[in-house]
């Protein structure tokens, strides 16, 4: 695959924290949830023999002329869905609490993202309606470059939030832009300003000559365009605008 | 008219076996869209889904059966299933009674 290199420097980073020893060893339990709708990534529900759901997204079942519309390749869909949660772990709280953990690893041959099924239930507008729920959230998808969250990709249980799907994301300048709905949120309460902590964030992730481990997760251009995210958040002391890769 | 149902699996760690358990079921007929189900507030209608075959950002008022079809690529991380198919009003009748009793 043209992202060898990348899955590897993934496969490297990965395991450091229990969420994903968990992640990586836990044996599967049964056969995969039956699915109706095949077409969309192949995506399965598994379970783990820890008593976890998890979603194994492989790179063969990629939706190639899905993928391809939003400026994605027949290859990194689970590859941005991995490399979106190793940004969380990199930042720290709160957005490590944020993320839906994910983890590469093989279900039956197959090579692919695994990742925890959140708690909570889809739909809700909840985090939307407070700076406090939405501002982590839309700092975290203006610097991943998130191209399509809708209220059916994160998970609200009353309390807290957590961001699913991150396989249409790290896009680029001029990439197709779906849904952003929680920095349209952050945005809509007047609250763009950076936060302190967002801040000192995005001052750690330049201050390292690789972003902290992330450059060499992704494809160069990629990289390239979340540098230069970073930086101009930074210059700029603001979440960016929807659509602004 | 197009059909799209909802689902989602539970496990049973007793009997090694998924139990599906429904959603919603929404209806896009025409220029007309209903929804229900045990969960229906879990469907928002107001996604909009890039339709592949040409890049171009459709929502409900682009058209609510060309909507419908294109549901499944707004859910891709697997928790939820998207079914669709088109029917008739006929086959209609037993979508109350099958969601009735879903927990």
């Amino acid at each position: 695959m043209k992202i060898d290199a990348q899955i590897a420097a993934v496969r490297a980073a990965q395991g450091i924290l229990g969420i994903e020893r968990s992640m990586l060893s836990e044996a599967f339990v049964g056969p995969p949830a039956p699915t109706s709708s095949p077409g969309v990534n192949a995506t399965k529900r598994l379970a783990l023999s820890d008593g976890a759901t998890v979603f194994h997204k492989p790179f063969s079942g990629v939706s190639v002329a899905n993928a391809l519309a939003f400026g994605q390749t027949d290859e990194t869909p689970p590859l941005h869905d991995a490399v979106a949660w190793r940004v969380a772990v990199a930042l720290g709280e709160p957005w490590q609490s944020l993320v839906s953990p994910c983890v590469l690893r093989e279900h039956d041959g197959d090579d692919g993202a695994l990742s925890l099924q959140a708690s909570g239930w889809p739909g809700d507008l909840a985090p939307t309606l407070s700076p406090t729920w939405c501002s982590s959230a839309a700092f975290f998808d203006s610097l991943v470059a998130q191209q399509d969250r809708h209220a059916d990709n994160w998970r609200w249980d009353g309390s807290r939030l957590t961001l699913i799907d991150h396989g249409y994301a790290f896009a680029r300048p001029g990439d197709i832009l779906n849904h952003t709905d929680l920095l349209v949120a952050r945005r809509d309460h007047g609250a763009t300003a950076l936060l302190d902590a967002e801040r000192r964030a995005l001052e750690r992730l330049l201050g390292d000559a690789g972003l902290l481990g992330i450059e060499s997760l992704l494809l160069p251009d990629r990289a390239q365009a979340l540098r230069a995210r970073a930086e101009r958040m930074l210059a700029r002391g603001e979440v960016l605008r929807p659509g602004e890769f | 008219m197009i059909r799209v149902r909802f689902t989602t699996s539970e496990f049973n760690r007793e009997t090694n076996v998924w139990v599906e358990l429904p959603i919603a079921e929404l209806i896009a007929d025409g220029e007309e869209v209903r929804v229900s189900g045990p969960r229906a507030e879990w469907i928002s209608l107001d996604i909009g889904v890039i339709d592949p075959e040409n890049r171009e950002r459709v929502t409900r008022a682009d058209g609510a059966e060309r909507w419908a079809r294109l549901l499944p690529f707004a859910f891709r991380n697997g928790d939820i299933d998207v079914e669709v198919s088109e029917v008739a009003e006929a086959e209609l009748g037993g979508v109350a009674f099958r969601y009735s009793t879903a927990a």
